[in-house]
C-alpha cells in the first residue's frame, strides 16, 4: 500500500504528459488521467457515430396503407398510379389508392458539436421533445418545439386542478384557443411525459369537448387506451372513444387486438370492454374462422368370419356375432383463434370458438332476442341444425 | 476498537452528509409530509361536536338530492357563515379533516371521531369541493358501519363533479371477485350510488349487466351457459363442464351486477329478469322519466 502511494505521486510529477507513454508502461494515475483526456475529446466523435448509426438504422421511407399496415423502404420511383418501394434488395409497387400516407426518411442528423454550441434550455423537458402534428389538408406538419412551449404547458396543466371552478376556467380558456393548444395537449398525452394523471384526465375532457379530433388525435387517443399506466386515465379514454364514437380511434384499437404480445392484448380486451362498441364486437365475431374436421377412414374388417360364437340360441346353440370395425382417424383445424381468444377476454366468459355461439352470445347482449326465444329456436330445429350446423350453412361446416 | 470508532465516525459523517444535502433541497432522503399531532385532530374533534345542529344538513342544493332523501325542513347549510369559515379551514388542512372521515375500523382511523363527527367532516370535505377527497368520500360511502356516515359521504360526493367516483361506486358495487368484496359492500357501493344520483350510473350498470346475463352464467346451475361449443372440432374435445360445480353461491354472488341494478333502479321483473332484453326494454320506456328510488333501512 505504501509503494503504491509513493509509485503514484512520483509518476504525476515526473511525467505530467501521459499522452506521450505507452499505455501499458503507465502507472495507474496516469493511466486514469490519459483516459480522461482521452474520453473528453473522443466522446463528441462517439456521440456522433451513434448517432450516424442510428439514422442509418431508421432512414427509410414509411408508407402507411388505408388498411393500418406500414412498409418501410427506399422509395426509389413514383409515377401517377404507383409508388415503387425497395425492400432488403426487392422492388414492388404500391397503387396510390391504397396509400394513406408516405412519411420520406428523417432529415440528415444535426452536427453534435453545433448543437453543443448551442445554449441549452435551462428546464428539460423529457420526451417526446417535439411533436409534428400533420393536419387534413394542411401541406405542412406543424412542428412544435415542447420545450419551448412552458407557458401553453403550464395552462394545460391546470386542466387537472382540484378544484372544479379553476378546471372549468381553464378548460374555457384553452377551449376559446384550441388550434394553439392542442399540439401541446396531445403531446402531454404520451405517457413519457412528466404529467399527472389528472391533467391527462382533463386533456381527454377537453378533446371530446372539442370533437371531432384530428387523425392525430384519434390515434393518440387509442394509444391513451391502452398504454397509458394510469387505470383511470385510460378508462377516460375509453369513454371519450364512446362518446365521440370516433371510427379512427376504433380501427386503431383493432390494429393494437393484431399483435402477439399478452399484456397489450389483454390492455385491449380491458379497452374494448368498456368502449363496447357494438359494430367492433360484430366484427370479432364475423372474424371467428368456423371449425373442421378431416377423417381419414380405414378398411373396414370383420366382415369376414363372426367375431364371436356365443351359446344364447334357441336349445344351446352358438350364436354368430359379427363385429364389423373401421378404424377413424381425424385431423381438426382452426380449433382455436386469435379473435375467439379476444372475445373471451372481453366477454370474461368462455363460450368457446364456434363463431354461431358468440354470434347468439352477442345477440342476447343487445337484447335483440332473449333466452326463452332461444330455447325454443333450439327446441324445434332440424335434427341436422341439432347436430351443430347452424341455419343457411350449406353444410360446409 | 479502533476500527469500531472508525465505523462509528463513517456514520456519522454519512448521515451528518445526508442531512446537507437534504437541507439543501437537490437531494432529500427520508423527507416526510408534516405529521399530523394528535393534538390537533382533537381540537378539530372539539370543533365539529360542539358545532351546531346546522351542520347536520344535507350541504348539497335541493336540486341535486332525490326528493325521498331531503330533510323535512332543507336548510342550504353552505350559505351561512359557519360554513364559510368551516370550509376555509378544511381546505388548509385537507389531509386533517380527511382523518376525521376515516371509518373506525381503518388504519390512521381517529378514534375520538364518532359518527357525528364524521358526519360533519363528511359534509365539511364535500363543499371544499377538492377532488383530493374523493377517494375517502368513496371509502366513507361505502365501507363506514354507520348508515348515517355513509349517507353523509354518498350526498357529499357529487359536489366534487369528477365522474371517476361514480365509476369506482360502479367498479364496487359489480366487483365479481364475491370473497373480497362481500354483498354488503356491493350493496353499500349500489346505495351510494343512488344517493349520487346520477343517469350515468344506470347506463353504466346497464353495460356491465349485458356481459353478465348474455348467454347464462357458469355459476348458476339452473341457467347454464347457453351455445358453448363441446366435442371434436372444438377447444373442448373432451367436453369438461362450463363452470365450477357445486357452489351453492347466492344469487348475489351468481349475479353481483344484477343484484346492484336491482338496488340501484329499484325495479326487478317477475319474469325474465336475467334476461337483457327485459332491461333494455324496460330502460328503453321508462328511462326518459326515471327516478331513482327511496332507499329503505337496511336489514
Amino acid at each position: 500500500m505504501r509503494f503504491a502511494i509513493a509509485d503514484r505521486g512520483a509518476d504525476i510529477s515526473v511525467c505530467p504528459d501521459a499522452s506521450t507513454r505507452a499505455p501499458f508502461s503507465q502507472s495507474a494515475t496516469e493511466r486514469r488521467v490519459a483516459w480522461g483526456e482521452c474520453r473528453q475529446e473522443c466522446l463528441p466523435h462517439l456521440l456522433a457515430l451513434l448517432l450516424l448509426l442510428c439514422a442509418a438504422v431508421q432512414a427509410e421511407d414509411t408508407i402507411t396503407l388505408k388498411d393500418g399496415r406500414t412498409i418501410s423502404g427506399t422509395i426509389v420511383k413514383e409515377d401517377e398510379e404507383s409508388v415503387f418501394i425497395s425492400q432488403n434488395g426487392e422492388q414492388r409497387g404500391i397503387a396510390k389508392s391504397r396509400i394513406e400516407k408516405i412519411d420520406p426518411k428523417p432529415a440528415a442528423p444535426v452536427d453534435p458539436k453545433a448543437a453543443a454550441a448551442e445554449p441549452k434550455p435551462k428546464t428539460v423537458m423529457p420526451a417526446p421533445a417535439a411533436l409534428i402534428v400533420q393536419k387534413p389538408g394542411a401541406p405542412e406538419p406543424i412542428v412544435m418545439d415542447l420545450r419551448s412551449s412552458g407557458a401553453l404547458i403550464d395552462k394545460v396543466r391546470e386542466l387537472g386542478l382540484p378544484d372544479p371552478k379553476a378546471r372549468k376556467t381553464a378548460q374555457a380558456e384553452i377551449s376559446a384557443k384550441k388550434d394553439e393548444y392542442m399540439p401541446a395537449m396531445l403531446g402531454m398525452l404520451h405517457p413519457k411525459f412528466d404529467s399527472d394523471e389528472f391533467t391527462r384526465i382533463g386533456i381527454l375532457r377537453l378533446l371530446a369537448a372539442n370533437a371531432p379530433l384530428t387523425e392525430v388525435g384519434s390515434r393518440m387517443l387509442a394509444f391513451v387506451a391502452i398504454h397509458d399506466p394510469h387505470p383511470e386515465v385510460r378508462r377516460e379514454a375509453c369513454v371519450t372513444i364512446r362518446t365521440l364514437a370516433d371510427d379512427d380511434a376504433i380501427r386503431e384499437l383493432m390494429r393494437f387486438c393484431q399483435v402477439e404480445d399478452a399484456t397489450t392484448k389483454k390492455a385491449v380486451a380491458v379497452a374494448l370492454h368498456e368502449i363496447d362498441d357494438k359494430r367492433l364486437l360484430a366484427s370479432i365475431i364475423r372474424a371467428i374462422p368456423a371449425p373442421s374436421v378431416t377423417a381419414n377412414q380405414g378398411e373396414p374388417t370383420g366382415l369376414d368370419q363372426p367375431k364371436y360364437n356365443l351359446p344364447v340360441g334357441p336349445g344351446g346353440t352358438k350364436l354368430p356375432i359379427w363385429l364389423p370395425a373401421q378404424e377413424v382417424s381425424g385431423v381438426a383445424t382452426d380449433i382455436d383463434s386469435p379473435a375467439a381468444d379476444l372475445l373471451k377476454l372481453i366477454a370474461k366468459k368462455d363460450l368457446g370458438n364456434m363463431p354461431y355461439s358468440w354470434l347468439n352470445w352477442f345477440r342476447e347482449k343487445i337484447g335483440d332476442i332473449s333466452q326463452a326465444e332461444r330455447d325454443t329456436y333450439k327446441e324445434k330445429r332440424s335434427l341436422r341444425g341439432r347436430m351443430g350446423t347452424p341455419p343457411g350453412d350449406s353444410g360446409s361446416q | 476498537m479502533l476500527r469500531l470508532a472508525a465505523l462509528l465516525m463513517m456514520v456519522i459523517a454519512g448521515f451528518l452528509a445526508l442531512n446537507v444535502l437534504a437541507a439543501d433541497g437537490d437531494f432529500s432522503i427520508g423527507a416526510r409530509p408534516k405529521e399530523i399531532t394528535s393534538e390537533r385532530l382533537a381540537q378539530l374533534v372539539k370543533r365539529l361536536n360542539e358545532a351546531p345542529p346546522a351542520l347536520n344538513l344535507p350541504p348539497v342544493a335541493p336540486s341535486k338530492v332525490p326528493k325521498a332523501l331531503l330533510p323535512p325542513a332543507p336548510v342550504e347549510f353552505q350559505k351561512t357563515a359557519l360554513a364559510a369559515e368551516v370550509v376555509e379551514e378544511a381546505k388548509s388542512e385537507l389531509e386533517a379533516w380527511q382523518r376525521l372521515l376515516i371509518p373506525p375500523h381503518f388504519p390512521k382511523a381517529v378514534q375520538k371521531a364518532d359518527a357525528n363527527v364524521r358526519i360533519r367532516a363528511a359534509w365539511v370535505l364535500g363543499l371544499t369541493r377538492d377532488r383530493r377527497v374523493m377517494q375517502q368520500l368513496v371509502n366513507s360511502a361505502v365501507y363506514d358501519p354507520d348508515e348515517s356516515v355513509r349517507e353523509a359521504a354518498g350526498l357529499a360526493l357529487p359536489l366534487l363533479e369528477e365522474p371517476i367516483a361514480l365509476r369506482m361506486l360502479t367498479d364496487l358495487a359489480c366487483a365479481t371477485d364475491y370473497t373480497r368484496y362481500i354483498w354488503p359492500v356491493r350493496q353499500y357501493a349500489a346505495r351510494a350510488l343512488v344517493r349520487y344520483g346520477d343517469r350515468e350510473a344506470i347506463e353504466r350498470l346497464l353495460r356491465e349487466l349485458s356481459y353478465e346475463l348474455a348467454a347464462g352464467s357458469p355459476y348458476d346451475s339452473k341457467n347454464r351457459m347457453r351455445g358453448v361449443s363441446k366435442g371434436l372440432g372444438t377447444d373442448n374435445p373432451m367436453m369438461l363442464p362450463d363452470g365450477p360445480p357445486g357452489l351453492k353461491l347466492s344469487e348475489e354472488d351468481m349475479y353481483p351486477t344484477l343484484s346492484a341494478i336491482k338496488i340501484v333502479t329499484g325495479k326487478s321483473f317477475d319474469s325474465g329478469e336475467k334476461d337483457m332484453k327485459t332491461w333494455l326494454t324496460w330502460w328503453k320506456k321508462d328511462g326518459p322519466a326515471f327516478v331513482f328510488p327511496t332507499l329503505k333501512a337496511v336489514k
